[in-house]
């Protein structure tokens, strides 16, 4: 008695490991059904587990749907930027293909002229719904002179009224005190034509007897020295005889859509004027 | 003042313990492993019966919490009970030699038994699977996992603390002495 208490732990502790080994060497190798505990542990332990796993695929569902809509929403907003960028894209190079169309007409239309001219951009309209004038991006350094003429593709814009070192004002055709000498193509009827209310122009000092119809075409005469002759102006639009005078009251339909003015060309002919 | 719980609510909030940790070891904590590393609770669970329970008593627990370790882990059967009695007699010796009342040594000893666990699993999985080959990081691996159980022992030690003191109040020898 003495001795078992004198060594109960190393007895305790080696009858309790020898168990072990025991155990583990006889079930070694065998199967959780061949251990009938341990059967009925797992049928403790399996609905618990089971019950745990629904409820953890239950948080895990809500957890990805949450994380599902979250993404989704993150994507849904990264495709929004990437279609506003596509689309920016697509505006961006439908206005490189109609610019170019421009600029080719430009181009083509440069080659027709036989002054040395200068390109740039409308960057500025006027403020005032009385005047009509534009800035543009080219000025004195780029040879750029008040009373200079700017046309563009589809006929004469006006002319320049002042320029700085790198911008120039332009004054329209349209505008009231913009005047211009032109003949009407067909019959070369010889006017002013001039600012109308409307965005027209009216071409002035066409007698009775002078032939106009709808639908002529009216060009610059280069009379006045500021345009080259032969550009054009725009077509007649309406006729009408005058009642208390001797002029007939035309109107002309600017072939430039003013509105719409983006590139121009300034032909630096000032020289002509000085002639 | 509050008495130590007495050895019968301890083993069986102990027991209780285990079986609710191993089957949350292999639901709820699998979901949170990092690769081969997860929360080991049971081992947690041995040191505290090491380190409170009596001799015998404890040497069941132990042996029940290896049993249930071999049933839901899938291992070689037996294999949980051997080594978890191999820890359970350390810590028993621990306690005969050592101050281990301070929750810092107390983790100290999981983060060492738990290399030690690991240690004698792949020693025993190499004995019985001649074509087991330990993964070359294993000393990192259980360098990781010991400090993982050391960092989560305070948790599982609280949580049996908490069973272990609701089973007291409850428990007809207890009520006597607690107030």
């Amino acid at each position: 008695m003495n001795f078992f208490r004198k060594y109960r732990f190393p007895i305790i502790v080696g009858l309790f490991v020898l168990g072990a080994l025991a155990y583990f060497s006889f079930s070694a190798g065998k199967g959780v059904e061949r251990i009938p505990a341990g059967r009925y542990l797992l049928e403790l332990t399996g609905p618990v587990q089971r019950g745990i796993t629904g409820v953890g695929d239950w948080f895990n569902s809500v957890w990805r749907h949450y994380f599902a809509l979250v993404q989704a929403s993150e994507e849904n907003d990264r495709l929004k930027n990437e279609l506003a960028a596509l689309k920016q894209r697509t505006v961006d190079r439908d206005e490189l293909e109609l610019a170019n169309r421009r600029l080719k007409k430009l181009l083509e239309f440069k080659q027709n002229l036989d002054y040395p001219i200068v390109a740039a951009e409308v960057v500025g309209t006027d403020p005032s719904a009385q005047f009509k004038t534009v800035i543009i991006n080219k000025g004195a350094s780029h040879g750029v002179l008040p009373l200079m003429p700017v046309v563009c593709a589809q006929g004469a814009v006006g002319r320049v009224i002042w320029s700085s070192p790198h911008y120039a004002k332009l004054l329209l055709l349209i505008d009231p005190n913009s005047g211009v000498d032109v003949i009407v193509q067909r019959s070369r009827a010889r006017g002013v034509a001039e600012g109308a209310p409307g965005g027209e122009l009216r071409l002035k000092y066409l007698i009775h007897t002078e032939d106009v119809r709808l639908g002529d075409k009216v060009i610059t005469s280069g009379a006045a020295g500021v345009y080259p002759k032969g550009v054009l102006v725009g077509t007649v639009s309406a006729v009408r005889q005058g009642q208390d005078g001797a002029f007939q009251r035309v109107q002309i339909t600017p072939a430039v859509d003013f509105g719409r003015l983006e590139e121009v060309l300034v032909l630096l002919r000032r020289r002509q004027l000085d002639q | 003042m509050r008495r130590e719980p007495s050895r019968w609510p301890r083993a069986l909030g102990t027991a209780v313990m285990g079986l609710l940790l191993a089957v949350l070891g292999t639901t709820a904590f699998s979901w949170w492993a990092l690769g081969p590393l997860r929360l080991e609770p049971l081992i947690v669970l041995v040191v505290s019966a090491g380190y409170r329970l009596p001799l015998v008593l404890g040497f069941i627990v132990v042996m029940f919490l290896g049993y249930v370790a071999d049933l839901i882990s899938g291992g070689v059967m037996g294999l949980n009970v051997v080594i978890f009695t191999v820890v359970y007699v350390i810590c028993q010796l621990a306690r005969r030699k050592l101050d281990i009342t301070s929750w810092p040594f107390q983790m100290l000893s999981v983060g060492v038994l738990t290399i030690l666990d690991h240690l004698l699993t792949a020693g025993a999985v190499t004995l019985t699977v001649p074509s087991y080959v330990p993964p070359v990081n294993l000393p990192l691996l259980l360098l990781a996992q010991g400090l993982i159980n050391a960092f989560t022992a305070p948790l599982f030690f609280g949580l049996n603390e908490a069973l272990v003191g609701m089973l007291a109040r409850f428990w007809p020898a207890e009520r006597k002495v607690t107030p």
